[in-house]
Formats: structure tokens, sequence, C-alpha cells
């Protein structure tokens, strides 16, 4: 591939990469963190360009992970976020309109690894095989933790409905 | 709870469902920092210079593509009766991309053309034209420091000599896009971006 194809194919598949990392960053980190990490991920992507695979969104997700997971060990996040929060505005978002504590409180009381593979289901939107391609295990492996981890949140969803003691409250949700 | 409903109510907790798009200025802006971020780390400065000497074009900058980051910090007004202060950009080892004219005229805030009249803790230029950026007579520039060769040419002021200088927020442009005014190019880059 001559340079002139190379940056071609970049500039043709980066805005897609930047709007789901950007998303796949705002949901998981400040908004300072989302900004370097962002630039990184990309870097890598051009660097890397000749090894992207043709479904490239899952394998860049997983390059932000694995430069989300560098950063935040690298880095001192409070003291960051206090010193540069004001310049990122990129990467600001509102909470969602309806927060749905219940919801909340089921995911949080979830393995961590559990509820990162139901949020890149839902949020990221991704099926089994390319979650897998995220976190670099088998696709039958993540099929079957996607299963046990939607099960575990239902189980957690009917701990926290009951215990405050509204049972049907799942059910007025549904659309 | 169908797996269905399971995700849609996951769904409607999605902290990025706010989040507008990136104008597309913004975008470019990535994607031209990825792929001039195109950094090769070199071990040491005696490899430098050999490079150096083969390539005038591709000069090897101190924190060259870093200067070259466009600044989130507003842009200070140039004074135009007491002479113009730039800094000199901090050192480091890496290396840019050819210049290009689009970049310069996007990153630039000011640009001119000037001789070197004296050199003393400071570089003064005498400018002969204002490319961009507030008219000014006058031009004073710190010297440049360990990481010379960020410069076009000889990599240092010298008096009497001609120079192209760029500068963004206030910090002289390297990485090709300021050096003496017959640098290879320079005065061509100016033209076709100012």
């Amino acid at each position: 591939m001559t340079s002139e194809d190379r940056r071609e194919r970049f500039e043709a598949l980066a805005p897609a990469v930047i709007d789901a990392v950007r998303r796949y960053l705002a949901r998981r980190t400040d908004p300072a963190t989302a900004d370097d990490v962002l630039s990184e991920t990309l870097l890598i992507c051009w660097r890397r360009l000749d090894e992207m695979p043709g479904e490239y969104l899952p394998w860049a997700y997983g390059v932000a992970r694995r430069c989300l997971a560098n950063a935040e060990r690298a880095q001192r996040r409070q003291m960051r976020l206090a010193v540069r929060i004001a310049a990122v505005d990129d990467f600001v978002v509102r909470p969602p309109e309806a927060a749905d504590d219940e919801l909340a409180t089921a995911m949080a009381g979830l393995r961590g690894e559990d509820a990162e593979i139901l949020r890149l289901w839902a949020w990221e939107d991704l099926a089994p095989a390319q979650i897998a391609a995220v976190l670099g295990i088998t696709a039958n492996a993540a099929s079957i933790r996607l299963h046990r981890a939607k099960q575990r949140l239902r189980d957690e969803l009917r701990k926290t409905g009951a215990g405050a003691g509204h049972e049907e409250s799942t059910e007025g949700r549904r659309p | 709870m169908t797996d269905d409903d399971l995700r849609n109510r996951l769904r409607r907790t999605d902290p990025a469902a706010s989040l507008a798009p990136l104008p597309p200025d913004r975008v470019s802006r990535l994607l031209e920092e990825s792929m001039s971020a195109d950094v090769v780390a070199l071990p040491a400065r005696r490899r430098l210079l050999p490079v150096l000497a083969a390539a005038a074009v591709l000069l090897l900058a101190g924190a060259g593509w870093l200067v070259f980051r466009p600044s989130s910090s507003p842009t200070p007004t140039l004074p135009t009766a007491a002479p113009v202060h730039l800094a000199a950009p901090a050192g480091g080892q890496a290396k840019c991309r050819e210049p290009q004219a689009a970049t310069l005229a996007e990153n630039a805030d000011f640009a001119f053309a000037g001789t070197v009249t004296g050199i003393g803790d400071l570089v003064t230029l005498q400018v002969s034209k204002v490319y961009k950026g507030a008219a000014a007579s006058t031009v004073q520039v710190e010297q440049q420091g360990d990481s010379s060769e960020t410069l076009m040419g000889s990599g240092k002021f010298e008096t009497g000599k001609s120079y192209l200088v760029a500068a963004s927020a206030g910090t002289v442009l390297i990485c090709g896009y300021s050096g003496e005014a017959d640098a290879p190019g320079l005065l061509a880059l100016y033209e076709q971006a100012f």
C-alpha cells in the first residue's frame, strides 16, 4: 500500500472510528482522559492500519480499551481532572433523562467483567463475536459470558426490585 | 424480562446518548494530528545529525508536532507598537511530517518575513512583510535553543540574515514552518499558505 493509499483508507474509516470511540470513552471515563485516549487510539489505528480487519470497529474498541486501561493505571486521574476539565468540552455528557436507579444498583452489584460485557452488548451494540474481538477472547466464550451476565443482571434486578418493595417496577418500564 | 427488554432498559441509561457529534473541523484536525504525529523516536542526538543532513526538508524537531498541536488557549492579541515577542519551542526529539501550506495557514496566527538586526537576550528582527496577523515593524524572538535543528537553514538566528517565521499563540512554529528565507521551499510554502 502506498502512503497515499494509507492516508485515503485512514481518512475514509477514521470518522466512524472517532464517533464510536468517543462514545465508548464518554461512557467509561472523565472528559480529560477521554480526550487523551481518543488521540492515542487514533494514532495507534494510523500506525497499525495494515493490521486493521475489515470489521474495524470492534478492533478499534479493543485498542481504546487497552489505552484506557493504561491511562487509568498510569495517571492520577483526580489531579488531571481538576487541572484539565475546564479545557475539554468534547466529552461532556448529560445524565440520561430518566435515571434508572434500580438498574444502576443492579449493574453495580455485578462483577466488573459481567457489567462490561453487558455495556458492550447494549451500549456499543455488539454481537458476541464482536465482543470477543474487543476483549480478545473466543466468540464461544463471549457468547457464554454474555448469556450468564444477562442472567445475573436479571437476578440482581429481581433482588433490588424486591428489596425496594415494588416487584412490578420492571414491567412498568417496558415500552 | 426478554433480552430485548433488558437491552432497551440498559440503552436508556446510556451516558453517551446525549453526546453531540464532533464538529467536522475537529474531526479533520484529529485526523491530521494522528497522521502527522507519526513520531519516530530516535535514541540519541548523534543519530539525529546525519539524518538531518540527508533530509533538509524533514526537520527533526523537539516537540515539533507538539508545538504544532492546536492550543486551546486563546490567541494573545499581538501589540503593534511594542516589539512582538515570540517564544522558542520546547526541545525534544521527534520527526515531523513534510510541511503543508494548508496546515500552516490553519495553525499560524502570525507570520512574517524579517531580517535579524541584533542578537542579545532576544533576537530582534526588522519586519519586511507580515503574511498574517497584526502589523508589526519589529519582532523579538527567543534564540532557538538546543533543539536548534527546528529552524530551517543553519538552525540559529544570525545577524543580517533574512527569515520567514510563523507563530501560533506566541510560540514559533518549527517542523519546517520557520527558517531562513532562502531555505528550499519555504518561501513557496508561505506564498501558497497566505
